[in-house]
């Protein structure tokens, strides 16, 4: 994240060596705490001020766990606020009217299980906040499918069960370019924070700017699903994009530091991977959403691309290319003659750089 | 190697042969004594099934393929009943159709008496929502054209959030229905001819 | 006699098959969705387990060496087979929810475990109190298991039929997850961890 002092084109920031900068965990997190805001905003505003009650109890709740976790572990419990992201994250892709104590259980899941349980921070191989919701949903299908329609009002409790854009069964009444002007306001049913690309698309831009995140994940995530939904016939893919909880999901989750790739390359491969599980889950599957499921699945599959876009060690020189079948050595001797000057050739150019 | 050593080559093949040999006879023995008790149980097992919907039965009488029954009391038939398969969320949904005694000219005429769930691996607390009786007794007395959801028109309500388990039990039924129909006639007419 | 005991209590303690020698796991993990499966489960490995542990042992001395594996094979095929055709002709209930996990104890490594680390080494009374040992400690654990899986996934504990209690709150909201096969996995390895915490697995 030093691209600013350093020219961007000759060193990506990736795996060591690093160059130092003020920035620190800590600072990531409260700048991601602080777009996070826009959408929690967005949720307290079309879904009431119930909503902020289950950001609330969800951040204490990772916060508590958190320190009993590092006690147990017997380490030292350090606020460095990733605890808050995942529970501000964990509550915003829940739905409007969850229970409290369904809050409580999924965010202490988030933490401990999810997290704490694989060693802690930098160590947990999948999204705390998304597994956690994956656990929540398995768990209480009936409370997680459970969707209202917006209410408009800070403190009105009350709840007319709808379904969301992406649920079987939603109909809209008025023309595209309305159901597209409420997409992107968040004036649908839906979670807690993924009904405002707006909003996300702010707070996701601020991440951007402060260099928090790069564009690569985002875009190739966003865009993979456009271009999917666009070339398979009877999808919309204006609508694919806006609805559900893409934005969401490509800016905050998808680009976890932890549970991405290390590599441009491999957070290529990432992001178009679960563009295409998305497109597929929604399209092809038998559930409605699959931004969740999407990036918890390229979770998975995050140590097998570090593994196979491995970076160069710095300073690295390929050994020589040695033929793999010595037998027939006189057969390829033109392949052979070949490889070597293609080497060092290359390794002028680098040396060059 | 040249040479065959008894001790070393025959008396461990001889041993392994002896063991199955006495394990063969242990379980034909077993097995012997078990079968008809097997036979009995799974017999007994189908027939509570089908008693729910047809509760004066006395007796049943099945295809060749195990999927289309005729059920009796004493001497008359008073209904049918079809295996049914659908595809659901989690795997596939074994039903039973109970079916009035109309007659079978096409599927058209069907009534339906009633469902039950025979397997099934929806997911617990929202699609495994099919066994229970609200969802099921709403297939008591409609007619085949009536299975369908009622959003496209049809006599039964979905489970709310579980609409693709609700569907692939209509699905199921409609389309197993469709492909035995015939052997279920056959099987009628041939019940009735004897 | 002390040998007797000292073999009995390895199998339940120290030498737990579940929980410390992590032997088994997949019919504990598969079947541990209530306390009935549990019990059931428990009875069918005890009766393999005893079996195969006598029969082993009795023929030791004559079972040539290059074909024990295949021997011991058979002899529990066998067993497992008998149990299978019993539970279906006289529990046909009980078989059906177990399932295809009744001819999978053949597979199950603690019986081939004891039989040829303990049995085909041993007198008959040492090799029938390792299997007895081994027996209930599988059946304690994959009971513990089942209990917390049943508890937590359908918010009440019945025994057979009977209703013992159930968990206010949990009971209207049971967390089905526990009932799915990731909620086993959950529970092995928290109480895995738990165990490990309280000191009572030394680690490493």
């Amino acid at each position: 994240m030093a691209e600013e002092t350093v020219d961007q084109k000759r060193l990506v920031v990736s795996t060591s060596p690093h160059i130092h900068d003020k920035k620190n965990t800590k600072k990531v997190m409260y700048v991601v705490c602080l777009a996070l805001l826009l959408p929690i905003i967005g949720g307290v505003y079309f879904f009431g001020i119930y909503t902020l009650l289950v950001v609330l109890v969800s951040v204490i709740t990772a916060i508590t766990t958190e320190f009993l976790a590092k006690r147990l572990r017997k380490r030292e419990f350090i606020m460095d606020g990733s605890a808050i992201v995942t529970g501000m994250l964990f509550a915003l892709v829940l739905p409007p009217r969850i229970p409290l104590w369904a809050v409580i259980i999924g965010a202490a899941f988030c933490i401990a299980i999810v997290k704490e349980a694989f060693g802690g921070l930098g160590h947990n191989i999948f999204n705390p906040a998304l597994a956690g919701r994956a656990f929540i949903t398995v768990s209480f299908a009936g409370l997680m499918t459970s969707w209202i329609a917006p209410v408009k009002s800070v403190i009105s409790l009350d709840s007319i069960t709808s379904a969301t854009p992406l649920g079987e069964g939603f109909s809209y009444a008025g023309s595209t370019s309305d159901l597209y002007i409420d997409l992107l306001f968040g004036n649908v049913g839906g979670c807690i924070g993924e009904t405002s690309a707006l909003f996300i698309l702010i707070g996701g831009l601020l991440l951007l700017a402060t260099g928090v995140i790069k564009w690569r994940i985002p875009v190739v995530y966003i865009g993979t699903v456009f271009l999917l939904a666009w070339l398979i016939p009877g999808q919309d893919p204006v609508f694919h994009i806006l609805a559900g909880g893409l934005f969401l999901g490509a800016f905050f989750m998808a680009t976890d530091y932890v549970t991405c790739p290390m590599t441009a390359k491999g957070q290529f491969i990432f992001a178009f991977g679960a563009g295409v599980l998305v497109i597929l889950i929604r399209v092809y599957g038998s559930m409605p959403e699959g931004v969740a499921f999407s990036i918890l699945l390229m979770n998975a599959f995050t140590p097998l691309i570090d593994r196979h876009v491995k970076p160069k060690p710095y300073g690295y020189i390929p050994p020589e290319k040695k033929s793999r079948f010595p037998l027939k050595k006189k057969a390829k001797t033109t392949d052979v003659a070949d490889k070597p000057d293609q080497d060092s050739s290359t390794d002028k150019k680098e040396g060059k750089k | 190697m040249s040479k065959t050593n008894f001790r070393a080559d025959i008396v461990p093949i001889l041993f392994l042969t002896v063991v199955v040999c006495i394990s063969v006879i242990a379980l034909a023995y077993v097995d012997s004594i078990t079968y008809e008790k097997i036979e009995t149980a799974k017999l007994e097992a189908f027939k509570e099934k089908l008693s729910v919907h047809f509760s004066d039965m006395t007796d049943f009488t099945s295809n060749d393929a195990n999927d289309c029954y005729v059920v009796f009391t004493d001497n008359n038939t008073i209904g049918y009943a079809v295996k049914t398969i659908g595809s659901g969320y989690g795997g596939t949904i074994e039903m039973l159709v109970a079916l009035e005694p109309t007659n079978l000219s096409s599927t058209d005429d069907l009534i339906l008496r009633g469902l039950s769930v025979i397997s099934h691996s929806e997911t617990p607390g929202l699609g495994d929502k099919i066994t229970q009786s609200f969802f099921l007794d709403q297939f008591q007395e409609v007619s085949f054209s009536g299975i369908e959801l009622s959003k496209t028109g049809g006599d039964i309500d979905a489970i709310s959030g579980a609409t693709i388990s609700s569907k692939a039990v209509i699905n199921g039924i409609v389309s197993s229905i469709e492909d035995r129909f015939d052997s279920l006639v056959e099987l009628v007419s041939s019940v009735e001819v004897s | 006699m002390v040998h007797i005991l000292k073999n009995l209590k390895k199998g339940i303690i120290n030498e737990n098959p579940v929980f410390i020698l992590l032997l088994g796991l997949c019919p504990t993990l598969a079947v541990s969705t209530s306390i009935d499966n549990a019990f059931g489960m428990t009875a069918a490995v005890m009766f393999v387990l005893i079996s195969a542990n006598i029969i082993v042992s009795l023929i030791r001395g004559v079972t040539p060496d290059r074909v024990r594996i295949p021997v011991f094979i058979v002899i529990i095929a066998t067993l497992v087979t008998i149990v299978d055709l019993t539970m279906k002709a006289f529990i046909p209930e009980l078989s059906k929810s177990l399932g295809i996990f009744i001819p999978l104890i053949v597979v199950n490594c603690i019986i081939l475990g004891r039989a040829e680390a303990f049995a085909s080494k041993n007198t008959l009374a040492d090799s029938v109190a390792d299997a007895l040992g081994m027996g209930i400690g599988f059946g304690i654990a994959i009971t513990i298991i089942s209990f917390f899986r049943q508890l937590l996934g359908t918010g009440e504990i019945t025994i057979f039929g009977t209703h013992v209690f159930s968990a206010p709150g949990l009971f209207d909201n049971p967390m089905s997850v526990f009932i799915l096969p990731m909620g086993a996995f959950l529970v092995l390895g928290c109480l895995l961890a738990t165990l490990r915490y309280m000191g009572a697995i030394e680690s490493g």
